[in-house]
C-alpha cells in the first residue's frame, strides 16, 4: 500500500509538473525553488536509477521510481527531496544483459517542477530531437 | 490467501540468492585506453571509439549505474565528443564505453567513467548556471565562466583535478524549464579546479548550464 500510494502521488505530481507547448514538446513549468547548498565538508549520499528506453525502471537505489511523460521525457523520483542535489545522466542501455552499444545522443537534466523528489530527464538524438533513450542517472545530495 | 502469500515469500527468500553489489569505482582513460587514474580498473581499447573496462577483482557491476563523460586525462581541452556506457553481456564484471564524434561516428576519445553501486562515492558535485554561477554543490567552493561555453569548477579537495574522475550533464539548476541539448566535456585545470566545456548540438561553443559529479578514491 505504501508503494502504491507513493506511485499514485508520483503520477499526480508528474501530471502537474508537465504541460505541453504549442509545438507539442513537454515543458517543465513552475517557479524555480530556492535551494540551500550543504556546507563544505558535509557528508553526502548518492542515489541512482537506471531506466530503459520504454521509461521503465530497471534497477536503482531503494525507493527510486520513474514516471514516463512523453517522447524522450521521464521524471525519475527519489526517496528524498532532491531540489538541493546535483544530477548527472548518461545515455546507456539499461538491460543487465546489455552488450550492445548505445549510439550517440544527448541527455539533459533539471529538477522536476512542483515535484521536490523528482528529476526531469530528457533524451535526444544527435540532431537534438527528443527520442526515447535509456539512461543512467546519479543524484548527489 | 494469507498463508499462500506467506509461503510464496518464504519460498522466494529461499530460492533467490542474496546478491551484493557494493562496489563503486572509477577510471579516467586516455583515447588509446591508457589508464591515467582510478580504482584499479583495466581498460582495453578494442576498436575505434570502443573500450572495455574490467573491474579489478572481478566485482560484479551489472546491477550498478554507469556515468561517463568524454574528456581528457589532463588539462588539454578535448574536441566535442559523446560517451555512452552499457554493461557487458557475457561478463558482469565489465562495462563497455563507446565514444563518438560530432557526427555520431565512433571516434577515440578520453573519458571519465564512474560506476555507482551501493554506498556513496566521496568526491564532490556541483550545479552551475550558464553564466558560471555556482548554484549549489557538495564540496564545491567556486565556479567561473571563462569564455563562451567555457567554465571552471573548484572543489575543496586540492587534488581533485588530478586524482578523481568527473562526469557532467547539460541541465538547468532550478526546478522549471528545460535545457537545450548539447555536448559537455571535461578536463583537468589545476589543483581542485576542473574545466568544463559546453557546446550546442552542432559542436559550436555555447553557454549551457550543467551539473558535475566527481568520484575520488577512498
Amino acid at each position: 500500500m505504501k508503494w502504491a500510494g507513493r506511485f499514485a502521488l508520483a503520477v499526480a505530481a508528474a501530471a502537474l509538473a508537465s504541460a505541453a507547448n504549442a509545438d507539442g514538446r513537454l515543458t517543465n513549468t513552475s517557479a524555480i525553488r530556492a535551494v540551500t547548498a550543504p556546507p563544505p565538508g558535509s557528508p553526502h549520499t548518492t542515489y541512482y536509477i537506471v531506466v530503459n528506453k520504454k521509461g521503465r525502471r530497471i534497477r536503482g537505489s531503494k525507493g527510486t521510481a520513474v514516471v514516463p511523460q512523453s517522447a524522450g521525457t521521464n521524471i525519475a523520483t527519489f526517496p528524498v527531496d532532491v531540489t538541493g542535489c546535483e544530477y548527472v545522466a548518461t545515455l546507456g542501455r539499461a538491460t543487465t544483459d546489455g552488450g550492445v552499444d548505445e549510439t550517440a545522443g544527448f541527455v539533459t537534466v533539471v529538477g522536476a517542477s512542483g515535484f521536490s523528489n523528482g528529476v526531469y530527464v530528457q533524451t535526444f538524438g544527435l540532431r537534438g530531437v527528443l527520442r526515447n533513450r535509456p539512461f543512467h542517472l546519479l543524484v548527489a545530495c | 490467501m494469507k498463508h499462500t502469500t506467506l509461503l510464496s515469500l518464504v519460498f522466494a527468500a529461499v530460492i533467490v540468492p542474496s546478491t551484493v553489489f557494493a562496489f563503486s569505482g572509477y577510471v579516467v582513460s586516455a583515447p588509446d585506453g591508457t589508464v591515467s587514474r582510478g580504482t584499479s580498473y583495466d581498460v582495453t581499447h578494442f576498436g575505434t571509439g570502443q573500450y572495455e573496462i574490467d573491474t579489478p577483482q572481478g566485482d560484479d557491476v551489472h546491477a550498478c549505474a554507469y556515468s561517463v563523460t568524454a574528456g581528457s586525462v589532463n588539462a588539454v581541452i578535448p574536441a566535442p565528443a559523446i560517451a555512452t556506457a552499457v554493461g557487458r553481456r557475457e561478463n558482469h564484471t565489465a562495462v563497455m564505453v563507446s565514444t563518438f564524434d560530432l557526427n555520431g561516428d565512433y571516434a577515440d576519445s578520453g573519458f571519465h567513467l564512474i560506476v555507482q553501486c551501493a554506498g556513496n562515492t566521496p568526491g564532490g558535485a556541483a550545479a552551475v548556471g550558464s553564466d558560471g554561477t555556482l548554484v549549489r554543490g557538495v564540496f564545491a567552493t567556486a565556479a567561473a565562466h571563462t569564455g563562451t561555453g567555457a567554465y571552471t569548477v573548484t572543489f575543496a579537495n586540492p587534488n581533485l583535478s588530478t586524482s578523481c574522475a568527473y562526469t557532467a550533464s547539460i541541465g538547468l539548476t532550478g526546478s522549471s524549464g528545460v535545457s537545450a541539448p548539447g555536448f559537455v566535456n571535461v578536463a583537468a585545470s589545476s589543483g581542485g579546479t576542473i574545466a568544463v566545456r559546453t557546446y550546442d548540438v552542432h559542436g559550436n561553443a555555447a553557454d549551457l548550464g550543467f551539473q558535475v559529479y566527481a568520484a575520488c578514491a577512498l
